[in-house]
């Protein structure tokens, strides 16, 4: 499965140690580019579970 | 014989009165008392409570952006102080001379946070629990001197000479007195550059980094006597 | 120029992917607990140029860290924790950064000294353990067996314990072999065998991922065991756990904790069973637990604290009913305890809440306060209680954890048994472990001894007598270690006493050695250790020893050769740590006990023990975690024979020596974290030595008010066993209670020990090192 997810583009892989989980980084520019994603990631049968969490910046008074 | 009855009855209310008025004055006359339970003194150590003290926000510092065109160097840091280990000197305007403390300074330089009219971060105080900041910071008012000096500033602690080894932790190389709380200048965008920690989020810093800095005379290797 | 280079966030985008990886691990680590991210964690670390790292466990404390040495030409010039290891998750405390340099003192040993006619003249290691061999003969000829002994260490390998013990009980047949981790776990492991009839925590250090509550039982985690109090602090900021500290002394761990709770000393045992009475009157126990898996029973109170020779002692247990123990609890209710104690009612109930809250999963931790303890074996139990009573037991996050206090006391002294009365599996008073033993090792059965001679204390108290003629000194230095010292130093100073004493440095223990054999020290030789939470961790050689030094276990080999015992000792050099083990893993073959292979330990950062079908057991006695569980039932703790765990009835009994109208105060002895022991590694190494340079003594501001003393005055300190000036610290470092003294003995050059009382827990004979009566004056 991690040659899968790694295949995809815009996406990085961080793989545990001790577990079966790994964490995914995806880095689009495009709406539907997170669409074309989201499809492939569907796609690949040995996920089991998919948890998202994202990353924000509030924006400074610059 | 009824008159001796009558007056036998009024002496004795007389009595009787007397007694129950003082018993009732007696009593009244204690204080009230309510038991008081010994509060346990909580002991503090300065030097020790210190690195602890801003770790609740120990994750906000990981996720704190660090502002390149903004942030300041150890040279900027020590251009107002007079010595390294001295008090600095304030080098804005200050509103109210006769503030102390919350209202005025630390409502700033608690947390910090960036100041557009001096284009910086406001350095954080290591020990905000010191109200009285004027007594040690003073404003800088005019940049002239009265007479001509000649004390020489020492020499600061550097970075990078302070590891034993290419992958040690580095020593503590000044003296923490009112400087326990590392995190105030060794993390977040008002840190000087130099001196940023690339891992805020670890509270105990004192694990990895001690004290190497005695200034007054070294303290040679152990030598077997 | 800093090496490290600092995270940077040059744009806005890298910037908000790091966010990204951030949330996404913190919420990995909510969802599984214990996981690890080594090859992102791998990618901030600097990569040292043409440095070859390979992976050892840290050479200190007993939490057994992975670290990643830097070789470069045949030199050790760096340490790096090991992201892999899910001990310290690449995290180390400053004596495992530094601990390299512990190799390169100048007044490193090269060559053995023999002294002739007073003066220590260098011979070569041949001719040293020549004299050696022909000197142990000689004694057992003209004296006996049980003239000869070792003092061994938990700093020692598992092959040189192992080594030791079969040559002393398998081949010469004397059971004076003993080792300094009497003085650090023996309490524990009596706590362990009392409670559950096996030796070792059940629970891991996963248990800190899992937990709500942290209760740290009279120890200075914050000092003493550095990291695993990071992984605490760790998982206060991120779940919000509490960390409560239970102690006699407000000390670093004080300042970190959410509460600290000061209490009299001895007193532990009051307020132990403070809230095991409080947990049964307010219902919190569980009732189905207890029935299932749980008995009680109660043993000898009023048993003296050891302080004659000959000294003996064995409890009788006698069972008892639930309703017994109820009985006995009603004379610990809180408002009595908290009379003598110091601990208000509320702070007794306080921590009751927290064990009897059936949703909140507890963490008792304890280590030297708790076993360093003249009821030490009852102190253990009694916190075995507080889990037992309420269920808290062998599942994540619900676990009494007693914390190792050296690299390898688990490993080594535990394990492969060298103490006087163990074998590496059982003890020498039952024939079948004998028997099963003496198969193993190669040597007649009627060779094992089956009566155990002297623990630690005896012992040299029988080199005092003279019953000892001839004892062996490995990796410790009772010199400044043992209690009541005065009385053990002038006794290896006695005519007739041979002492052999293999150390790395010149320390105050070589200092009155006959013959000094220098030993090759830790990753200089190769070996393994095993830490607190059962995890054997190999470590391969990676420099060279300077001079003539020779590892612990060679040295003993040669002698054994030298003996006439070339058919037991048949190891060849090249491959014999290899073969030792071997040969060891035989003894605990079995699902309760199995060693995992040497392959295992150097593709991983190490594994526990149980180790069955490929994997560590983490969790024992739980069917659902431990492999060996075979009676069907949730919880089968199998040390015992009838499969349940025993709930002791323990009352409080005081110290020996308490202060009075003329030792008014208590004294307390203890570590820092900059110094190992007894410092003769760590005040070699520049930056611990300057960051500590000597030994002094904590005061109260108040008493050191009332006595004029300021930091850096010098104090007189006066037992009835000696007397001592030492600098006063006075708001530093740690501050006693009122009444209270407290010294660290890293410091060779003002031995506390000499003040000390050598007595100790009858039943563990582990001496009390944090209670007698001193006098304190200003000098």
């Amino acid at each position: 499965m991690m040659r899968e997810l790694s295949a995809i583009k815009g996406c990085e892989v961080i793989p545990s140690e001790n577990k079966n989980v790994l964490i995914l980084i995806t880095d689009t520019q495009t709406k539907k580019q997170e669409e074309f994603i989201k499809n492939q990631l569907h796609r690949i049968g040995s996920l089991q579970l998919l948890a998202m969490v994202s990353g924000f910046n509030t924006s400074s008074k610059d | 014989m009824k008159r001796v009855v009558i007056l036998a009855l009024f002496i004795v209310l007389l009595l009787s009165f007397t007694m129950v008025w003082n018993a009732s004055y007696q009593a009244g006359q204690e204080g009230a008392y309510i038991p008081l339970e010994k509060q346990e003194e909580q002991v503090s150590i300065p030097s020790e409570k210190g690195v602890f003290e801003r770790a609740n926000f120990a994750m906000d510092y990981t996720k704190m952006p660090i502002d390149e065109t903004h942030q300041r160097s150890l040279k900027n840091y020590y251009q107002n102080r007079a010595y390294h280990g001295a008090p600095p000197s304030i080098p804005h305007v200050v509103s109210d001379e006769r503030n102390m403390g919350g209202k005025a300074c630390l409502k700033c330089h608690e947390n910090g946070g960036y100041v557009e009219k001096y284009g910086a971060y406001t350095p954080l105080t290591p020990h905000p629990e010191k109200v009285n900041c004027l007594q040690c910071h003073v404003v800088q008012k005019t940049k002239a001197v009265f007479e001509a000096t000649r004390f020489e500033k020492s020499t600061v602690p550097k970075t990078g000479a302070n590891k034993v080894l290419l992958s040690s932790p580095p020593v503590i190389p000044h003296q923490i007195q009112f400087r326990e709380n590392c995190l105030a200048c060794h993390a977040g965008p008002a840190a000087p550059k130099e001196i940023r920690v690339s891992h805020p989020e670890r509270v105990n810093c004192r694990q990895c980094h001690v004290l190497n800095n005695k200034e007054v005379s070294d303290i040679e290797n152990f030598v077997r006597k | 120029m800093s090496m490290y280079t600092s995270v940077l966030f040059s744009d806005r985008r890298s910037f908000l992917k790091k966010m990204a990886v951030l949330s996404a691990m913190t919420a990995a680590a909510t969802m599984f607990p214990g996981i690890l991210f080594a090859g992102e964690q791998e990618r901030g670390l600097p990569k040292g140029g043409n440095l070859d790292w390979k992976k050892a466990p840290c050479r200190f404390c007993g939490v057994g860290c992975g670290v990643l040495i830097g070789v470069e030409k045949g030199k050790a010039v760096a340490v790096k924790g090991d992201p892999q290891s899910p001990v310290n998750k690449g995290l180390c405390c400053v004596k495992g950064y530094h601990s390299v340099l512990s190799m390169y003192g100048k007044d490193r040993l090269t060559q053995p000294l023999v002294k002739k006619n007073g003066k220590y003249v260098k011979t070569s290691m041949q001719e040293a353990l020549d004299l050696i061999a022909e000197k142990m003969q000689t004694t057992i000829k003209d004296h006996g067996k049980d003239a000869v002994s070792i003092y061994g260490s938990g700093q020692w390998t598992i092959p040189d314990g192992y080594v030791a013990s079969k040559l002393f009980k398998g081949c010469i047949g004397t059971n004076n072999v003993e080792a300094n981790a009497r003085l650090c776990m023996a309490s524990a492991v009596t706590g362990f065998l009392t409670s559950f009839g096996s030796d070792e925590p059940m629970g891991c250090y996963e248990d800190i991922d899992h937990a709500d509550v942290f209760v740290v039982w009279g120890n200075n985690m914050a000092e003493m065991h550095p990291v695993l109090f990071s992984r605490m602090l760790d998982q206060r900021l991120k779940r919000g756990a509490k960390i409560i500290d239970f102690a006699t002394r407000t000390t670093r761990t004080s300042m970190a904790a959410d509460k600290t709770i000061l209490f009299n000393p001895q007193t532990d045992l009051a307020v132990a069973n403070a809230i095991c009475y409080e947990i049964i009157q307010k219902g919190w126990a569980n009732q189905s637990f207890i029935e299932s898996h749980c008995n009680f029973s109660r043993g000898t109170t009023e048993m003296g604290y050891g302080l004659e020779d000959h000294y003996k002692f064995k409890d009788k247990p006698v069972k008892i009913s639930f309703d017994e123990y109820k009985q006995f609890l009603e004379d610990y209710a809180p408002e009595k305890v908290a009379q003598i104690s110091g601990v208000s009612v509320k702070d007794i109930k306080y921590m009751a809440a927290y064990y009897g809250d059936p949703n909140k999963k507890v963490m008792s931790l304890w280590c030297m306060g708790m076993n360093q303890h003249t009821r030490g074996t009852w102190m253990n139990n009694l916190v075995y209680n507080l889990h037992l009573l309420t269920g808290k037991i062998s599942t994540p996050g619900n676990s009494p954890f007693s914390l190792t206090g050296q690299p390898s006391a688990c490993g080594t002294v535990r394990e492969v048994g060298t103490l006087t009365h163990k074998l590496p599996h059982g003890v020498v008073t039952n024939p079948k472990h004998r028997a099963f033993a003496a198969k193993i090792w190669d040597v007649p059965v009627e060779n094992i001894s089956p009566k155990p001679t002297y623990h630690t204390v005896e012992m040299f108290r029988a080199l005092d007598r003279g019953d000892i003629r001839f004892m062996w000194i490995q990796v410790t230095n009772p010199m400044v270690t043992m209690p009541k010292l005065k009385r053990y130093r002038d006794a290896t100073k006695k005519e007739g006493r041979f002492i052999v004493v293999s150390d790395i440095y010149p320390t105050p223990t070589t200092d009155i050695a006959d013959v000094i054999l220098p030993s090759a020290m830790w990753i200089e030789r190769e070996g393994m250790y095993g830490n607190s939470e059962r995890r054997t961790q190999y470590f391969e050689q990676m420099v060279q020893p300077p001079g003539e030094a020779m590892s612990d276990t060679w040295q003993l080999i040669e002698v054994a050769k030298r003996m006439g015992f070339e058919k037991q000792f048949y190891y060849k050099e090249e491959t014999h740590i290899e073969e030792i083990y071997a040969e060891y893993r035989r003894h605990h073959e079995g699902d309760k006990h199995a060693m995992a292979p040497l392959e295992v330990l150097k593709s991983q950062p190490g594994a526990q023990w149980p180790y069955v079908k490929g994997k560590s057991t983490q969790w024992r006695f739980n069917s659902k975690y431990d492999p060996a569980c075979d009676n069907g039932k949730e919880f089968h703790f199998y040390g015992n024979p009838d499969g349940k765990a025993v709930i002791w009835q323990r009352p409080y009994e005081p110290a020996p020596e308490v202060p009075d109208k003329e030792f008014d105060f208590w004294l307390c002895t203890g570590r820092v974290v900059e110094h190992w022991h007894t410092g003769s590694m760590t005040r070699r190494i520049s930056v611990l030595h300057k960051a500590m340079p000597h030994a002094y003594v904590e005061l109260h501001p108040a008493d050191a008010k009332r006595m004029q003393i300021q930091t850096g005055d010098s104090v007189k300190l006066t037992t009835r066993r000696g007397t001592m000036k030492l600098p006063a610290s006075v708001n530093e470092r740690g501050v006693p209670a009122k009444g209270h003294v407290f010294v660290p003995f890293f410091d060779e050059n003002l031995l506390v020990n000499d003040l000390t009382l050598d007595a100790f827990c009858p039943i563990s004979k582990q001496p009390d090192y944090k209670k007698c009566a001193v006098k304190v004056e200003k000098a």
